[in-house]
């Protein structure tokens, strides 16, 4: 999975650049937060520019993703400019567990204000 | 010897739906009798010996629930089907108590030709197929053993709903064709996703059929696994899957309610271990977005 990853304030950003389908497989990313948590990183985001629709097993993994960060206090939050996507995010119930930005810089703004 | 006529019991307090309802089942050829309330439907059951009945939820003394749970019980062959004028969702935890499949909406948010359709399926036992759904236009059929043809086949499918739909439509497509290969055919429920394969290849006998078909009225597509491993209870356990705010165990299984949540029809047909077969209906009308849905899951 080609990932892009860098901090934007106090959040390690995990950017997946891969458009997403049913088999994706987003263990990945479960592993990468794990390992931040490890290192004292309790605050992650993520985002998914390139998916062109998310999957349940996607939203299974961002929940696992939330579970173990809430476990250590931390915080999990999704960069999503798409409409159709949030509104997956929304239907789902999913904005009760995750900060949704619009953009980094929204997530820039939040992390410093 | 002739065979009788089915019989359709109609139990519902306002009369003006009990009659209309019994009406337009008696124009398709139906014997009909009909009951203000839950204890007059019980009396009624012996003497004319339905075929099925169809209750309405809500009524004074007994509901439709409590009825037809007294119907099962003493009377397990007459099928059963519920109807509401109020949205089917907001009963989710009484329809997950009494593992009720079949509900319909009352008044205009069900087309009359798809109620009586539905009808003589459910009697009948002829659950299965796409055709029945489209009076013209041919249901074409591809099968389905490794991810490529899958993908072949959605977005071919795809391709023929409304730009405005296609997003969602994909998705439940996804959904459907993930479920029928992860957990219909190899029954991965419940483990860990890691412990998925990476990419599946099945056998030609436990391939997984796509079908589709469209007029102008709505486009529909089945996806159809010959394992048969889905229950009634389990779809009702996916569609009551909400997210809470303390994160459930089971983080898997939300592909259901979104495919609820933004497809017009979602009927489920479940022959126990043969095959189960899921079927979506989108309206090209796009109104119908705002009415209420039945819930069509029918388990032999």
């Amino acid at each position: 999975m080609k990932l892009n990853i860098y901090a934007i304030g106090n959040h390690q950003m995990i950017k997946i650049e891969e458009d997403l389908n049913i088999i994706s497989d987003l263990e990945e990313l479960y592993y990468l937060v794990e390992g931040y948590i490890e290192q004292g990183k309790n605050k992650v985001a993520v985002s998914f520019p390139n998916a062109s629709y998310i999957y349940s097993g996607a939203i299974a993994v961002l929940l696992k993703c939330v579970k173990k960060i809430k476990e250590n206090e931390g915080e999990l939050c999704i960069i999503e400019s798409n409409p159709d996507i949030k509104n997956i995010f929304n239907v789902l119930q999913l904005n009760r567990l995750i900060t949704i930005y619009e953009s980094d810089q929204a997530l820039l703004r939040a992390s410093t204000s | 010897m002739m065979e009788r006529p089915y019989r359709i019991m109609v139990v519902d307090d306002e009369d003006f739906v009990r009659t209309m309802l019994m009406e337009m089942l008696r124009k398709k050829s139906y014997e009909t009798a009909g009951a203000a309330n839950g204890a007059d439907a019980l009396a009624g059951i012996a003497p004319f010996d339905p075929d099925m009945v169809i209750s309405d939820i809500i009524m004074p003394g007994m509901d439709g629930f409590a009825l037809m749970q007294k119907i099962e019980t003493k009377y397990p062959k007459i099928k059963r089907i519920l109807m509401t004028g109020y949205d089917i969702d907001s009963y989710i935890d009484m329809i997950r108590r009494y593992n009720v499949g079949n509900i319909l909406p009352k008044g205009t948010d069900f087309n009359l030709d798809d109620m009586g359709e539905y009808i003589g399926s459910l009697l009948t036992g002829n659950i299965f197929g796409l055709e029945k759904y489209f009076t013209a236009g041919a249901v074409e059929t591809r099968l389905i053993t490794n991810e490529k043809q899958a993908h072949a086949a959605c977005s071919a499918v795809a391709q023929l709903c409304l730009q405005a739909d296609r997003f969602y439509f994909e998705i439940a497509l996804s959904e459907l064709v993930s479920n029928a290969v992860f957990h219909g055919v190899l029954q991965v429920t419940g483990l860990p996703r890691e412990k998925w394969p990476e990419e599946f290849s099945l056998k030609v006998d436990e391939a997984i059929r796509i079908s589709w078909a469209q007029d102008n009225e709505r486009i529909g597509v089945s996806v159809e696994d010959p394992k048969g491993n889905l229950r009634k209870v389990d779809v009702l356990h996916w569609l009551d899957h909400r997210i809470d705010e303390k994160v459930s165990e089971n983080e898997h299984g939300r592909g259901f309610m979104l495919i609820r949540r933004f497809i017009d029809r979602f009927i489920v047909n479940i022959d126990r271990s043969r095959r189960t077969e899921c079927i979506i209906l989108q309206n090209r009308d796009t109104t119908w977005k705002n009415r209420h849905k039945p819930l069509l899951i029918h388990e032999l």
